[in-house]
C-alpha cells in the first residue's frame, strides 16, 4: 500500500511525459477583404478566396484535365452570395503563394463538405471577369495583410 | 411573446391528491412520544460543543442536527436497539452501536468526534436518496465538501467540477465520464440538481450555473454511474446535486470582494485592448434564526470583462432560503433565486491570427435575460420508519438577443415530486415516489413547444450481513405538444460488500434513457457557415450502464494520516444516441445514431500526510469513446470527448497559511464536427491542455484572504472548433464574517 501513491504518480508523468506541452502560438497567415463591384448573377451562389502555391492560367481554371488540384494548398471561409463585400484570413505555413477569388454555382457549404463534388469542383466554378492573382509572401508568425482587392463576377 | 404553457388537468388533480395525502398522515404523527434520546457532541481536541453535525438513527428515516452547544433530542422513536451515525465535514464519522431505547427511560449519549483533514465529505444522499456511507455506496461518486469550495473562492460552479474526477466542462456543458460530449447547448446527459431538484432548463435542457449561489453551498455529489433508474431522463451520463446550506443557528454575516485581473496575451500579436480586463465580484449574506426557524439570504453582483471580446457578463443575483422547523415532525425549506445578467455573444473568434477578438459585425452581440427559481421541499416524518418528501419548482426564464441577428426566449418549468421512504426492518428500505414536470417554450429558434413528462420510482434497498443489495426502477412517459413521445422503463440493480470497514466494492448495472429535448428537435438557426434544421422525427436514446469498482478509506499507515483510494470500470452502450451531425450539404441535424460505446476506467486517490501538513488528491480517467454501425464495428471517435484526463491537487497548511497547486491535462480533442485539422496549413489546430493553478489562503480572526492564480503559465487551447479558452487571471477575495 505505502508504494501504490509513488507508483501511480509515476505512471502519470510518464504518461504526460511523452506528450509535449503545445500552446498555441502566433501563426502565419494572410488576411484582407474582398469588394464585389457589381450585383451577383443569379446562378452564383457564392464565393471563396483560394490559395494556390503557383500562378494558375485563369482561362484554364475551369477546364477539367487542368491540374487545379495539383496546386490547390486551402480556401477561407465561404462568402455568402450578394455581399458587398467580405473580410477574409487564411492560416498558411511561411511560403509563397496565390490567392484567387472564384465563384460557386452550387451553396459553397454544400460543395465544399461533399467530398465528391470537391473532387469535380471544376465543373462547379466561375473566375471572376477581372480576376488577377495576387502573390504573396507569407513569413513566420506574420500575417499578410492585403487590401483593395475588387472582383467583378 | 407570450410563453406557452398549458397545465394538462391530470397534474393538478395529481398534485391535489397529492397534498391530500400529505394532509391526510400529518393528523396521525401528533402525540407520538415514546422513547427520549438526547445528547452532545464533542470536539474530541477542544472539548467544546459541536454545532450542526447529522444525527441519523441507521435503518430508520430519522435524524435530526445538534444546535449551538451542541445538543441534540430526538423523541418518539419506537423502542428497540438502534445505531446511530454522527457526521460533519471536518471531522471522522462515528457509529454508536446498540443504544437500546426503553418507553419511559431517557438515554443520554456524550460523543466525541475526532477532526478528519479529508475535506470531502464521507456521508452522501444522492445516488440512494438517503444518507449513505460513500463506502456502501453501489454508485461511483465523488463529494466536494464546503472547505474545497471555499479555498476556491470560485464565482462559479463549474470552476470547481472541471477539477474533479471525469468531469469536463466545454462552453458551460458538463461532462461526466465523456457521455455528453458537446451538443452546442441543446441538451445534456448530466442532470444537475440543486438540493435534489432538477435545474435543467426546459428547452434545451443546459445549465444556467449563475442561478447557483456558489458561496451558500455546503456540498456536492457527482454520481458518475447512470442515474436515469432514480432520475430519469438527462441523468443517463450521471448526476450532480448541489445542497446548499441551512443557516446556522447562530445569525452570522458574510461580506466578501473578489477583485481579479486577466493578463495580457502572453503572444505579442493577440492583444487586443489596452487596459487589463478586470473582473469584480461582491457578495452579502446573513443569516439566523428565527425561533425554530432559520433563514439566509444573499445579494451578488458581479462585472467580468472576460478575457475575450464578447466573453463579458454583468449580473445581479439575489438568493434565499428559509427553513422551517414546525416540530419533529415537519420541516419544510423554500428556495428562491432571481438573476438577471447581460453577457456577450460568440460563437467563434475572428480568426486562428486573432483569437480574442470577436468576428468583424458582431462586436455588439449581446444577450440580456431574467431567471427565476422557487423551490419548496416539505418533509414530513410520518412514523420512525416512514418519511414523506415532497417537492415543487418552478423556474422562469426569458432572455433576448441583440446584435446582428436578434432573438428572443422565453421558456417555465414546473416540477412536482412526492416521495415516501420506509423502513420495513433493520435490514431492509425502501423508497417509492412521483414527479410530474411541465416545460414550456417559445423562442425564435425553438417555435412554440409544450412538454410533460410523468414518472413513477421505487428503490429497494436488502443488508444481507456485508452485503448491500439495491433494486431500481423507474418509468417515465413523455408527451411533447400534447402528443405521446414515448415511455420508457429503465431498471437498476447494485451490489455493494464492504469486507472491512475500510473498503468498499461495488457492481451496477442499469438501463438510462434521454429524451430528446425541445432545441434537439426543432432549433432552426446558422452558425457560422453551417445551418442547423429541425428533427421532428429524433427518438428517444437509451443506454445499458455497467460499472465494477472499489472504494478503500484507511488511516494512520505511517507517515498518511487518511488514505482515500477508488477505481472503476464502466461500459456505457448507446442505442439511438443523440448527436449534432453535419451532412454532406453542410446542414447539421440532430440524428440518431444507431449504436455508441463509452467505455473506460477511472483512478482516484485522496490522502493527507505528516499530521495533515500536506494533503494531496488525483483522479485520472481513461475513455474509449466510440460510433459504432448496426453490426457493431467501430465507424469513428464520438466528437468532442477527452480520451485521457488527470487532474490534481496539492496542499499544503501550515503557520496558518493554506497552499494549493492544481494541474489539470486533458488529452487533445481527437474528433470535432465542425471544423477539421488542415495538417498543410496548421489551420484549426487542437493540442492538448495542460493548465496550472495556484492559491494561498490565510485565515486571520473573522478574515479570510485567498490569493489565486489560475492557469499560471499561460497555456491557450481549443476544445470546441475555433473558441480559444481560459487567460491567466490573478485573483484576490477578501471575506469579514461578522
Amino acid at each position: 500500500m505505502r508504494y501504490l501513491f509513488p507508483l501511480l504518480l509515476v505512471l502519470m508523468l510518464a504518461f504526460i511525459a511523452c506528450e509535449e506541452p503545445a500552446s498555441l502560438e502566433a501563426i502565419a497567415g494572410v488576411e484582407g477583404s474582398v469588394n464585389f463591384n457589381t450585383s451577383w448573377p443569379d446562378s452564383i451562389k457564392g464565393a471563396v478566396v483560394v490559395v494556390f502555391d503557383d500562378e494558375l492560367a485563369l482561362d484554364s481554371v475551369s477546364v477539367v484535365e487542368y491540374p487545379v488540384f495539383d496546386h490547390f494548398i486551402t480556401y477561407g471561409d465561404p462568402i455568402s452570395a450578394e455581399a458587398g463585400s467580405a473580410n477574409y484570413f487564411i492560416q498558411l505555413e511561411p511560403g509563397e503563394y496565390f490567392l484567387m477569388v472564384i465563384g460557386f454555382l452550387l451553396e459553397p457549404a454544400e460543395l465544399l463538405t461533399d467530398e465528391e463534388k470537391f473532387q469535380n469542383i471544376q465543373d462547379y466554378i466561375v473566375v471572376p471577369e477581372n480576376m488577377s492573382p495576387r502573390g504573396i509572401i507569407v513569413r513566420e508568425k506574420i500575417v499578410n495583410e492585403q487590401t483593395g482587392w475588387s472582383v467583378r463576377f | 411573446m407570450n410563453c406557452q404553457n398549458k397545465k394538462p388537468a391530470w397534474s393538478w388533480r395529481l398534485a391535489q391528491s397529492a397534498l391530500f395525502l400529505l394532509i391526510l398522515l400529518s393528523g396521525h404523527v401528533l402525540g407520538q412520544t415514546e422513547t427520549l434520546l438526547s445528547g452532545q457532541v464533542l470536539d474530541a481536541k477542544t472539548g467544546e460543543g459541536l454545532p450542526g453535525v447529522n444525527i441519523q438513527i441507521q435503518k430508520t428515516a430519522s435524524g435530526t442536527t445538534s444546535n449551538l452547544e451542541g445538543s441534540f433530542q430526538l423523541s418518539g422513536l419506537a423502542p428497540g436497539v438502534y445505531q446511530i451515525s454522527f457526521s460533519m465535514i471536518g471531522y471522522a464519522p462515528y457509529v454508536e452501536r446498540d443504544v437500546e431505547l426503553v418507553v419511559g427511560v431517557p438515554v443520554d449519549l456524550q460523543i466525541e468526534l475526532k477532526s478528519n483533514v479529508l475535506a470531502s465529505p464521507q456521508v452522501v444522499v444522492t445516488s440512494s436518496r438517503k444518507e449513505q456511507d460513500i463506502l456502501e455506496s453501489a454508485f461511483s461518486i465523488s463529494a466536494i465538501g464546503p472547505r474545497e469550495i471555499e479555498a476556491k473562492s470560485v464565482v462559479n460552479m463549474i470552476d470547481i467540477l472541471s477539477y474533479e474526477s471525469g468531469v469536463s466542462t466545454i462552453k458551460g456543458q458538463l461532462n461526466i465520464r465523456g457521455t455528453s460530449g458537446y451538443t452546442m447547448g441543446a441538451g445534456t446527459r448530466s442532470l444537475l440538481l440543486l438540493d435534489g431538484i432538477p435545474m435543467l432548463g426546459s428547452a434545451a435542457g443546459n445549465v444556467t450555473w449563475g442561478t447557483i449561489p456558489t458561496s451558500e453551498v455546503d456540498r456536492v455529489e457527482i454520481v458518475k454511474s447512470g442515474g436515469s433508474a432514480m432520475y430519469g431522463s438527462s441523468a443517463m451520463g450521471g448526476v450532480v446535486n448541489i445542497i446548499t446550506r441551512n443557516a446556522p443557528l447562530k445569525p452570522e454575516t458574510r461580506m466578501s470582494t473578489k477583485f481579479g485581473v486577466y493578463s495580457h496575451p502572453r503572444v505579442e500579436e493577440w492583444k487586443w485592448r489596452d487596459s487589463r480586463g478586470l473582473l469584480y465580484n461582491t457578495e452579502f449574506s446573513h443569516s439566523r434564526s428565527i425561533g425554530k426557524h432559520a433563514a439566509w439570504v444573499r445579494v451578488q453582483k458581479r462585472r467580468d470583462d472576460g478575457f475575450m471580446e464578447l466573453n463579458w457578463e454583468e449580473a445581479l443575483n439575489i438568493s434565499a432560503k428559509v427553513k422551517l422547523n414546525f416540530a419533529n415532525a415537519h420541516s419544510a425549506a423554500v428556495f428562491v433565486n432571481v438573476l438577471e445578467d447581460k453577457s456577450g455573444l460568440t460563437s467563434v473568434w475572428k480568426s486562428s491570427a486573432n483569437p480574442l477578438e470577436a468576428p468583424d459585425g458582431s462586436k455588439r452581440d449581446r444577450t440580456e435575460g431574467t431567471k427565476v427559481v422557487l423551490n419548496g421541499l416539505y418533509n414530513y416524518v410520518y412514523s420512525p420508519d416512514v418519511v414523506v418528501k415532497t417537492k415543487v419548482s418552478g423556474y422562469w426564464n426569458g432572455w433576448d438577443g441583440y446584435g446582428v441577428d436578434p432573438y428572443y426566449s422565453r421558456e417555465s418549468r414546473f416540477y412536482e415530486e412526492v416521495q415516501a421512504s420506509k423502513s420495513w426492518s433493520d435490514s431492509f428500505t425502501s423508497i417509492i415516489g412521483f414527479t410530474l414536470q411541465q416545460n414550456g417554450v417559445d423562442a425564435q429558434i425553438f417555435g412554440q413547444h409544450t412538454s410533460s413528462s410523468l414518472a413513477s420510482f421505487i428503490l429497494l434497498e436488502k443488508q444481507l450481513q456485508q452485503f448491500t443489495l439495491t433494486m431500481g426502477s423507474r418509468w417515465e412517459g413523455y408527451k411533447v405538444d400534447g402528443k405521446n413521445q414515448d415511455q420508457v422503463l429503465s431498471p437498476q440493480l447494485a451490489l455493494n460488500w464492504k469486507p472491512s470497514p475500510w473498503l468498499g466494492l461495488r457492481i451496477s448495472t442499469g438501463k438510462g434513457f434521454r429524451v430528446p429535448t425541445v432545441a434537439e428537435m426543432f432549433t432552426s438557426a446558422r452558425r457560422s457557415i453551417f445551418t442547423i434544421e429541425p428533427n421532428p422525427d429524433l427518438i428517444s436514446e437509451t443506454s445499458i450502464n455497467r460499472e465494477i469498482g472499489m472504494t478503500l478509506l484507511a488511516g494512520q499507515i505511517g507517515i498518511i494520516d487518511l488514505l482515500k483510494f477508488d477505481a472503476a470500470f464502466f461500459s456505457n452502450r448507446f442505442e439511438n444516441f443523440i448527436e449534432p451531425v453535419p451532412n454532406s450539404d453542410a446542414v447539421i441535424h440532430f440524428t440518431n445514431i444507431a449504436d455508441a460505446r463509452i467505455m473506460g476506467m477511472e483512478l482516484g486517490l485522496g490522502m493527507s500526510a505528516f499530521s495533515n501538513l500536506v494533503d494531496y488528491k488525483s483522479a485520472f480517467t481513461v475513455l474509449d469513446p466510440l460510433e459504432l454501425d448496426a453490426e457493431g464495428e467501430i465507424q469513428d471517435t464520438l466528437s468532442y470527448r477527452h480520451r485521457y484526463h488527470w487532474v490534481n491537487a496539492l496542499g499544503i497548511h501550515f503557520l496558518g497559511l493554506d497552499a494549493s497547486l492544481e494541474y489539470r491535462y486533458l488529452s487533445r480533442m481527437e474528433s470535432v464536427e465542425l471544423f477539421q485539422e488542415i495538417d498543410a496549413t496548421g489551420q484549426d489546430a487542437r493540442v492538448p491542455i495542460h493548465i496550472w493553478n495556484a492559491g494561498l489562503g490565510k485565515t486571520y480572526k473573522n478574515w479570510h484572504f485567498v490569493l489565486r492564480v489560475d492557469n499560471v503559465f499561460q497555456y491557450y487551447y481549443t476544445q470546441l472548433e475555433r473558441n480559444i479558452e481560459e487567460e491567466r487571471i490573478l485573483t484576490f477575495n477578501v471575506e469579514r464574517r461578522f
